[in-house]
């Protein structure tokens, strides 16, 4: 069987020295390289296609989920992590398997042992991942930042440059105050992992922040046009007008 | 206060009981040593003691709006003369009337005999005003220290609950984690340094649990433990952060509370060292000026970063500390520039002073 191509993604060098010593016991498995940070691991990612990554969730500028973010195709991964509050999150983002730091040499060989079954059958334990996703992920934290890949650009924005989001078709158009970025993700997504005292969803496709607004206009008869500090005129919903409502409290 | 007879489930019972005992004995003396046919004896001793009945648990009434701790003793002894006189002379008038009510013989003298004579009663009235109030300031005292223990486990307690919160919180389980990931590794790859750094870790979590939270300590002691967690985040993160110290010569025997420091050091580490790819300085300054011990303690971060939501938790919780400490408020304060964090601390040092 030819060996397992694999990368080690982790800021911390100890970190990534004990993955490579456990791994030069298993001789079907081959260290491509080891990086330090989100950017470089990318990079290592799109150039080398490993077949297995480990990666690290806690890394400065780009973390392991966003990194995973901007992957062109699905990856195999392992997570290595001291925080237990991702395992969740992990296994919907497909991961083969993810180690609570330290780990065992046993538990780090079933991990390579998921990842040899999944290689070769080519499947995925789906019925894991379905029934991870009934769980209601309690850790939820409000997003503060977005990366946004164009072109050979990464762009990290902060959600509090954030204007408005707008939905396109399976993209959601994110508008910001000095442009606009197209992200591959739902508007369900973004108004359950902002902060609901920050960001109103007045309309099916609109999600803006509420500082933004200037004014409400009456439209036809009971439309409403929500006027935003730009001058931008957005359409407001009936449902977006009893949420606005109740924010604003009018 | 509630009332020691009627709040009390039996204590109606008791008293009657100890009532009856006064009055059988009344009715001994009488009948069978002064030798006094029955019926005048009982009617004698129920006539000195019926009032009784009343007057006992009344006295409760004066015995609790006279407190010594509010009035002083002179004036304590000065009411509870009037209040004895007045019940004396209660009690002797309602003694006479029940006797002569009850009594079909009734004789022309006005101060008949009831088993003693008027002075003799008055006296053992007088005794008994006397007994009772004692018996009610011994029950009083009785409660206030039952109710005094019983709030002072309560506040130890509360005492312990936050202390245990603040190690909690002190003890930050991602640092354990990852430091003892980097252990893991190290025995590995560096084995002889892996013990140096278990050492230090246990050096760093007994202090930490040891620490009694209400305590100052001395900033030698306190540096000493700081240094031991900068060293065990520096092996994690190696190149990645470097420390400077810079701390005054006679600032080492000088009062700080316990662990005050540990919160600050953590926020660089987070927020300075996770976040960025270069290299973060974190830099200690300790001076004595103004009466006033004065640390800072700054580090670098990179200008990109974007301050996460919550931040200042921490810090907010430093102030209330100091202010519970010292009473003032104004002992933090912050200053951040685009890339660098500048947290300043003053602590009074009074008992420094006294030794000087």
């Amino acid at each position: 069987m030819e060996k397992i191509r694999t990368i080690i993604i982790d800021d911390e060098s100890l970190a990534r020295d004990l993955v490579k010593s456990y791994l030069s016991e298993m001789d079907q498995v081959e260290i491509l390289g080891e990086y330090s940070d989100g950017f470089q691991g990318l990079k290592a990612i799109n150039d080398l296609q490993p077949d297995l990554i480990f990666l690290d969730v806690q890394m400065p500028k780009l973390n392991g989920f966003e990194l995973l973010e901007l992957l062109d195709k699905p990856c195999n991964i392992i997570f290595t992590t001291a925080y237990n509050e991702y395992a969740i999150k992990a296994f919907e983002h497909n991961a083969v398997d993810y180690l609570l730091k330290p780990f065992s040499q046993e538990r780090f060989a079933d991990s390579i042992a998921k990842a040899i079954f999944r290689l070769k059958n080519q499947t995925e334990d789906s019925n894991v991942i379905e029934n991870l996703k009934e769980y209601e992920d309690k850790n939820v934290e409000d997003l503060n930042r977005i990366v946004v890949k164009s072109r050979n650009k990464i762009d990290i924005i902060p959600v509090n440059n954030i204007r408005y989001f707008e939905a396109q078709d399976d993209y959601v158009m994110i508008y910001t105050h000095d442009g606009h970025h197209l992200k591959q993700k739902t508007m369900k997504y973004f108004e359950t992992h902002l902060n609901p005292k920050e960001f109103c969803r007045i309309h099916r496709s609109y999600l803006i922040r509420i500082e933004e607004i200037s004014k409400l206009e009456p439209y036809e008869k009971d439309g409403w046009i929500l006027v935003l500090k730009t001058g931008e005129k957005l359409k407001v919903s009936k449902n977006g007008y009893k949420l606005l409502k109740q924010q604003l409290g009018f | 206060m509630d009332h020691p007879i009627l709040s009390h489930r039996y204590g109606i019972f008791v008293y009657l009981g100890f009532w009856l005992a006064f009055m059988c004995s009344l009715l001994a003396i009488d009948w069978y040593f002064q030798g006094e046919d029955f019926t005048n004896a009982l009617i004698s001793s129920l006539s000195i003691s019926l009032p009784l009945l009343i007057i006992a648990p009344s006295i409760w009434f004066i015995v609790k709006h006279i407190d010594i701790d509010k009035i002083g003793r002179l004036t304590m002894v000065l009411n509870h003369t009037a209040a004895a006189i007045i019940t004396v002379a209660i009690w002797v008038s309602l003694t006479y009337f029940i006797h002569s009510s009850l009594h079909e013989d009734y004789t022309n003298s006005s101060y008949p005999d009831i088993i003693m004579p008027y002075y003799g009663l008055a006296f053992l009235s007088f005794a008994l005003y006397g007994y009772m109030v004692m018996v009610y300031y011994v029950f009083i005292y009785y409660q206030n220290f039952k109710s005094k223990i019983e709030n002072e486990s309560n506040l130890k307690d509360l005492i312990k609950e936050a202390e245990i919160n603040a190690l909690k919180s002190q003890i930050n389980p991602h640092f354990l984690f990852n430091s003892l990931n980097s252990v893991s590794s190290l025995t590995l790859v560096q084995p002889e340094k892996s013990r140096e750094m278990l050492v230090k870790l246990s050096s760093f979590l007994r202090y930490s649990l040891d620490q009694d939270l209400k305590e100052l300590n001395t900033l030698s002691n306190e540096m000493k433990n700081s240094r031991l967690y900068l060293e065990i985040e520096k092996v994690r993160f190696g190149d990645r952060l470097a420390l400077e110290f810079n701390i005054d010569v006679p600032c080492q025997d000088m009062k700080i509370p316990n662990l005050i420091l540990q919160p600050i050091y953590e926020n660089a580490i987070k927020h300075g060292v996770h976040e960025s790819l270069e290299p973060v300085i974190i830099t200690t300054k300790a001076e004595f000026k103004n009466d006033k011990l004065c640390i800072q303690i700054s580090n670098n971060f990179d200008k990109d970063t974007i301050t996460p939501k919550g931040q200042g938790i921490g810090l907010k919780n430093i102030t209330e500390r100091l202010n519970l400490i010292y009473g003032r408020t104004d002992l933090l304060t912050i200053a951040k520039t685009e890339s660098n964090f500048n947290v300043k601390l003053y602590f009074p040092q009074k008992t420094h002073l006294k030794s000087v």
